[in-house]
Formats: C-alpha cells, structure tokens, sequence
C-alpha cells in the first residue's frame, strides 16, 4: 500500500465516523460548536498519533495473549498526559469537553487503529495512519459541529482554546430568529449525522453508477 | 519462564513506565491547576467582599458540615483584620441539580452576604427561589443561633413555597449548618 494511500484512506474511503462509525460517543455528543470539535479532534489525533507510535515501536516486544491490555494501559496513559494538559492549559476547553476526554481511551478509533494497523505496520506507516484517521475525525466533527452551531444557533464562531475571550472568527448571527434549537440537542446531532451520510451514500452510489455506464459503453 | 509469571511481569513492567510518564507530566501539570483553581477561587470570593483579602480557613470541612455541602471556608481580612468568614457550599437540590453559593458571616456570627454562583436543573419561579432576595432576606442580617432555631421543613410566611422545598429545604439546612461551623470551630 503506498503511503499517500494510507494517509488518504483515512480522511475519505475509510473516514472513521463517517465511513466506518467509530467514535460514535464523543462525536454526537460534542459536537454542539466549533471550539469543541477543534478541541476533541486534536486530542483524538494526539492520542492516536502517540498511541500508533508507541505500539508499532513495541509490536515484538509485547507477548500476544495481552496485547489488548497492554494498548489500553498505553492509551490510557497518553489519554491521562492529555486530560492533565488540557486542563492545565486549556481550561474552559477542558470544561466544555467534560467526561469525553478521558472516554478516549475507550474510544474504538483508536484502539482499533492500534489492533488493525499499528501493531502489525512499520512506525513511518503507523504515523501516516494515524494522522490520516486523526484528521479524518476532526474533519467529519468538524462538519456536523459547523452545520450543528449554524442552523443551531445562526452564527459560526471559533475562539482561542488557550484564551475564549479571543474571538479568531465569528460570522455573528445571520439567522436572526430562524434558529432551529434541535441541533444544538442530540437529537440534531443524529438528524445531521443521519443528511451526511445519506448525501455521501447518494454521492457514492451515483459514481459508482456512472463507472459502470462508462464500462458497458467501451 | 513460565507464561504465569512471565505475561504478569511484561504487564507491570509497561505499567510502570506508564505511571513514571503520568508522574511526571503531574508533577508539571499540578501547579498549574492548583494556581487556576485559586484564581477562580478569588474571582467568586470577591464578589461579596471587592476590597478584601482572602486565605482558605478550612478546605475539607468535616462530615458533619461536608454532609450538608460545606466545600470550604475563607477568611476575608482588610489588612490585618478578619472581617468575615465565607463559606463556600454545594448542594445537591432538585432533581439532583447542583446549587452553589457563597455565604458570608461576620466576626459576631451574623449571615451577612449570600451569592448563588451555580444553579443547575432548576424550575423557574420554584426552585430559583433560594437566588431571589426574598429568600436571603429571611436569613441576612440575623444571627446564626435565630437562624439555627428554624426548622427547615416548616417555615411559612412564603419562604418555602409549594413544590419548592427539594431546594429551598437542602439550602436552608446547608445555611445552619454553616452556622454550626462558625460556632463550633471559630468561636469554639
């Protein structure tokens, strides 16, 4: 497998959330503004680059029969660094996120990353995997965060994880008073998870419709 | 070596590297959150005395307040000078909803200032009652043995209203409680 098909894969063909519906939990849950899927998506990342790491590094070392308790105490171990940081440093982001931070250790991304790709790859291969998988996420809670915060709340912002005071961008509310509150619920979330991957199946199928046209035409 | 003894070592041995990293990011990261925590602390404290200065009294209460919700007790001074006492409170009010607030009570042993900072899950007009003046005002200004003579349950004139006692009762017992702290631990 060439690497920028290993990269890629994660981001498109095998998106985490939106292909394979991994890390169901935290992505409806948090998916309520920008600031948090910003926030989520790069501990998911960092965690998962760190954890594919580690585990590719120590695939001979580490005896067959527990390996699965072995990846979680490395996943729980980069999970906690994460938590204890974020709360240090980022500490309104840490309040947001609650619970969801230290439920990434049991997030199946990750652990199903490190059991199907790190543990049997070289740590160059397990990097881009990880990077891959790790945007892959971040992109596809950023796209249900966005559609949440906009038709939620009629405006899209993002601030300064390190200072919320610092407004980075904020559109205001163009809406006015046509919000629909919903999706600022769980059930918005499975409502917009639910369009997403309706439009990306009608995307995929209609392509896959023209490829056989053009095959039976030649 | 056998897989019993062998598969428990490798097991610890990763374990231990584990908690030797979780040290030391801790040992980092402690401090921080340590500092946070006292700077919002202050921000809550200040809003009953501006002026003041604050130092942390007594952070673990004893069950026999901590069971009411006493979280912690502060000295406000103006110099030197202890002005008051603050007691930092969180109870758990209807629905299971958190109420928190900070109550003042001065070196006579009079309730003299009483803010509510979270009140979480509460019905409007029912439950939001005990952060209306109405309710402080039946226990500003008066002293805690008044205070501690009233039984929570049964006060009338409007101070519990129908529907409202899940919170109203829990912060009331919570209130003489800190009463109880202030006679038992600071004038002892």
């Amino acid at each position: 497998m060439k690497k920028a098909q290993i990269f890629l894969a994660g981001l498109f063909k095998e998106n985490p959330v939106l292909v394979m519906f991994l890390g169901m939990c935290p992505t409806l849950a948090v998916s309520t503004n920008l600031d948090n899927a910003i926030g989520m998506g790069i501990a998911v990342i960092i965690v998962l680059l760190l954890s594919n790491i580690v585990i590719s590094l120590i695939k001979k070392l580490v005896p067959n029969e527990i390996r699965i308790p072995i990846y979680i105490v490395v996943i729980a171990t980069f999970v906690k660094i994460i938590d204890l940081l974020m709360h240090a440093f980022t500490p309104d982001l840490y309040a947001s996120l609650g619970i969801f931070i230290p439920l990434i250790v049991v997030n199946c991304i990750i652990l199903g990353r490190a059991e199907a790709f790190a543990s049997k790859n070289s740590v160059w291969d397990s990097i881009l995997d990880a990077l891959g998988m790790g945007l892959g996420f971040t992109l596809a809670l950023l796209l249900i965060s966005g559609i949440r915060q906009f038709i939620g709340t009629g405006a899209l912002f993002i601030s300064n994880p390190f200072n919320p005071t610092q407004i980075f961008f904020s559109t205001g509310n163009l809406l006015g008073q046509y919000v629909f509150g919903i999706f600022q619920t769980p059930p918005g979330a499975f409502l917009v998870l639910g369009f997403i991957v309706a439009a990306l199946n009608a995307f995929r199928l209609n392509r896959e419709k023209k490829k056989v046209l053009t095959q039976d035409k030649k | 070596m056998k897989p019993m003894v062998k598969l428990p070592i490798v097991l610890a041995l990763f374990a231990s590297v584990a908690t030797a990293g979780l040290a030391f990011v801790y040992h980092i990261a402690n401090p921080i959150i340590q500092q946070n925590q006292i700077a919002e602390e202050a921000d809550t404290l200040a809003q009953l005395y501006p002026s003041a200065t604050f130092e942390l009294y007594d952070d673990s209460p004893s069950a026999e307040y901590a069971d009411y919700g006493v979280t912690s007790v502060y000295t406000a001074k103006n110099g030197t000078t202890i002005i008051a006492y603050l007691y930092r409170v969180s109870i758990k009010a209807y629905k299971g909803g958190e109420v928190r607030y900070l109550l003042s009570i001065d070196i006579n042993g009079i309730y003299r200032g009483f803010k509510v900072l979270v009140m979480e899950d509460q019905t409007s007009g029912i439950g939001t009652i005990v952060a209306e003046p109405s309710f402080s005002a039946r226990f500003l200004n008066q002293s805690i043995e008044d205070i501690g003579e009233l039984d929570p349950t049964n006060l009338g004139n409007g101070v519990i209203v129908s529907g409202a006692t899940r919170t109203t009762q829990p912060t009331l017992m919570s209130i003489q409680a800190c009463g109880r702290h202030f006679q038992n631990e600071i004038e002892g």
